[in-house]
């Protein structure tokens, strides 16, 4: 039940400009947010398709476009208000609402979740049904993706839509062997979503994502995707996925490093299993999550990987993390692992079956604290590396069919395994020991 | 001769008698001051445990590593490292307290001295307890940290952050205490002063071009290259 304290609570998120600026754009339906910081050289498309979207799919509909604004020097602000409304059916549509804009100033920091954060709490304040965001230095967005994305919360009254894009047959491993497939086991529902930093969703799960406990911290775009999926699972909403074209982003000249990656993503992840436990500890099976649209394909050269560096790196980081790991894994797995380790030189087979153990006693490590968290998280890059580079390396020859299939296979061995999570997670001390 | 004799081992046996007259009741009361003492450490150590399981202490130590390094160096948990600290500093007290009751020259003030002392040990202990969780959350944070750097020697470069943290604190706590002082400085800077020089010496001449790599690898040109060993995108 929303209250009138935290609805003023939330308010109080928005800068005195931004609320200046939201006030006569008054009641809206659908709130496109689009969070910048320094976004000058990309964020003038985005914003023309994002238009040409709402003008072409929703004429009648109420919305506004808030762009908080991190602290742009480069003019990003001035972009966004400024943009033309160049497409064809932009300025031959029907739509007799005012194409509302707003960009103003919020605390935060580049690649910090502080502007979708705001962008909730101004829908808040609007009363807005949907919200899309998207990111600034998104390429491929067109004005379809707009409608694919909001249609399902507008019209079907969804809560939480997130796209698939097609994807080189490697990438992802993160998300395919780690992140779905413990999600998807623990809250018994099946994923299939990418973190791309574009979804849509309902303006109740926007109000109760703006109260979050994850904002009592900084939060990067990975962690609160992670966040946000998970809380849609574990509180049993109507999620929904939709296939979009290919996503690509312009080249950006720094980005996290894997251990970072792991912080975020892992960490939210495990975060989310510690904050949900009663939701899916006593859970039953729940319904996959739906999947609109058709997939799409994607063209272009497949990415370069070596194997070899990442069977080294797991070979040393079970090597050099040996303590470590005696404090997080049980004796059974470590003597697994180290046997994995020995098997000859280049990529060992590391199977489903130990790499689910790992992946469950982690989570339970991360439940009992046996540990800092952000270390536990950065414990589990070597191992992860080690099982990306042996999936890889057996799916080398296989088409998409077939490794879609042992990515389902590994899904199934992660739900077969359930009980070894909840075991671990009811146990006292729950280390290794 | 014979009165002699017996005023002699009269006198001999009224001293004696004067002298244990004189200490009987000294002896008593230093024997009772050590056996109430001894029950009161006792029972400070017995609460003390308990309440430290009931705090669940040792799982705190447990995370923050100390657990480990204790077993590592033979003593016991940290619950009964610290019930028996208690036990035997108030015994102690009291045992000096005993001791002074007898009314020995120069053994008067002990009690006194090890008491105002107390304080001091006190704070020594802490500095050492948190100069461990510190040395043993920095050699984590250095472990993780060059393992998934890819860099070479993480254990070795960790082990030895872990022990200079640890040197550190063992010097700042004796310091504290007041042991050998001015021996504690000035061997705690030549040991590393030395260390540094060596470190020092062996990059520049011996691990030039690991060192060039490191930090290559550490501070890469990132404007064409964003990934870690490959294009591949984890996410």
């Amino acid at each position: 039940m929303d209250t009138g304290h935290s609805r003023v609570m939330r308010s109080s998120i928005l800068s005195d400009e931004l609320v200046r600026q939201l006030v006569p754009v008054g009641q809206v339906d659908i709130v496109v947010g689009l969070p910048t910081m320094n976004n000058a050289a990309t964020v003038e498309p985005v914003v023309t398709a994002i238009h040409a979207g709402l003008a072409r799919h929703f004429p009648l509909e109420r919305t506004v476009l808030i762009s908080p604004d991190g602290g742009s020097d480069d003019g990003t602000p001035a972009i966004v208000r400024g943009a033309p409304l160049a497409y064809e059916e932009l300025r031959g549509s029907k739509s007799l609402r005012t194409t509302h804009r707003v960009s103003a100033p919020f605390d935060g920091v580049l690649d910090r979740s502080g502007g979708v954060r705001t962008v909730f709490a101004a829908a808040d304040l609007l009363q807005a049904c949907a919200i899309v965001v998207f990111s600034p230095d998104i390429t491929s967005l067109t004005p379809d993706w707009v409608a694919e994305l909001v249609h399902p919360v507008w019209k079907d009254g969804l809560d939480l839509v997130l796209p698939i894009h097609p994807r080189h047959r490697f990438d992802g491993p993160l998300l395919h062997q780690l992140v779905r497939p413990l999600l998807g086991a623990a809250y018994r529902r099946r994923l299939r979503a990418d973190l791309a930093g574009h979804f849509a969703c309902s303006g109740k799960l926007a109000a109760r994502m703006s109260s979050h406990p994850l904002w009592q911290r900084d939060v990067s775009r990975p962690s609160f995707e992670t966040s946000l999926v998970a809380t849609g699972l574990a509180l049993n909403l109507a999620v929904a996925q939709v296939h979009l074209g290919p996503c690509r982003f312009a080249p950006r000249a720094t980005g996290p490093s894997l251990s970072e990656l792991f912080q975020d993503v892992v960490g939210a992840a495990f975060e989310s299993l510690e904050g949900n436990a009663p939701d899916w500890l006593t859970r039953d099976a729940a319904p996959d999550v739906p999947v609109f649209g058709t997939p799409a394909v994607l063209e272009g050269p497949e990415p370069v990987i070596d194997l070899a560096a990442m069977a080294e790196r797991f070979t040393a980081g079970v090597r050099d993390l040996d303590p470590l790991l005696r404090e997080i894994l049980s004796p059974e797995t470590c003597v697994r692992l180290k046997a994995v380790t020995h098997t000859g030189e280049g990529v060992r087979s590391f199977s489903d079956a130990l790499w689910v153990h790992v992946v469950y006693e982690f989570a339970a490590a991360h439940h009992h604290a046996v540990m800092n968290r952000v270390h536990l998280a950065q414990a589990l890059v070597p191992l992860y590396l080690g099982r990306a580079a042996s999936f890889i390396s057996d799916m080398t020859a296989a088409d998409d069919g077939a490794i879609e299939s042992r990515i389902e296979a590994l899904e199934l061995e992660f739900k077969a395994s359930r009980s070894h999570l909840v075991e671990r997670w009811n146990s006292e001390g729950g280390s290794g020991r | 001769m014979t009165d002699l004799i017996a005023d002699t081992i009269r006198g001999s046996w009224t001293n004696f008698l004067y002298g244990v007259q004189i200490y009987l009741p000294r002896v008593l009361a230093a024997l009772s001051i050590l056996i109430v003492g001894w029950f009161i450490a006792w029972m400070l150590s017995y609460v003390l445990r308990h309440v430290l399981r009931w705090l669940r202490f040792d799982r705190l130590v447990e995370r923050s590593g100390i657990s480990d390094m204790l077993k590592r160096v033979g003593f016991p948990s940290a619950v009964t490292l610290i019930s028996s600290t208690a036990f035997w500093m108030v015994w102690l007290t009291f045992m000096l307290s005993g001791v002074a009751a007898l009314g020995f020259a120069g053994m008067e003030g002990l009690a006194v001295q090890f008491v105002a002392f107390l304080p001091r040990i006190l704070v020594a202990a802490i500095i050492v307890a948190v100069g461990l969780v510190t040395a043993n959350f920095a050699w984590r944070a250095t472990l993780l940290a060059s393992v998934n750097a890819n860099l070479p020697s993480a254990r070795a470069v960790s082990s030895l952050t872990r022990w200079l943290i640890i040197v550190l604190a063992i010097a700042m706590a004796l310091e504290q205490i007041g042991v050998a002082k001015a021996v504690v400085l000035t061997a705690f800077a030549i040991a590393f002063g030395a260390l540094m020089l060596g470190v020092g010496i062996a990059i520049g001449i011996g691990g030039a071009p690991i060192a060039r790599r490191v930090i290559e690898r550490q501070f890469p040109d990132r404007t064409n290259d964003v990934k870690e060993t490959d294009d591949m995108s984890h996410l």
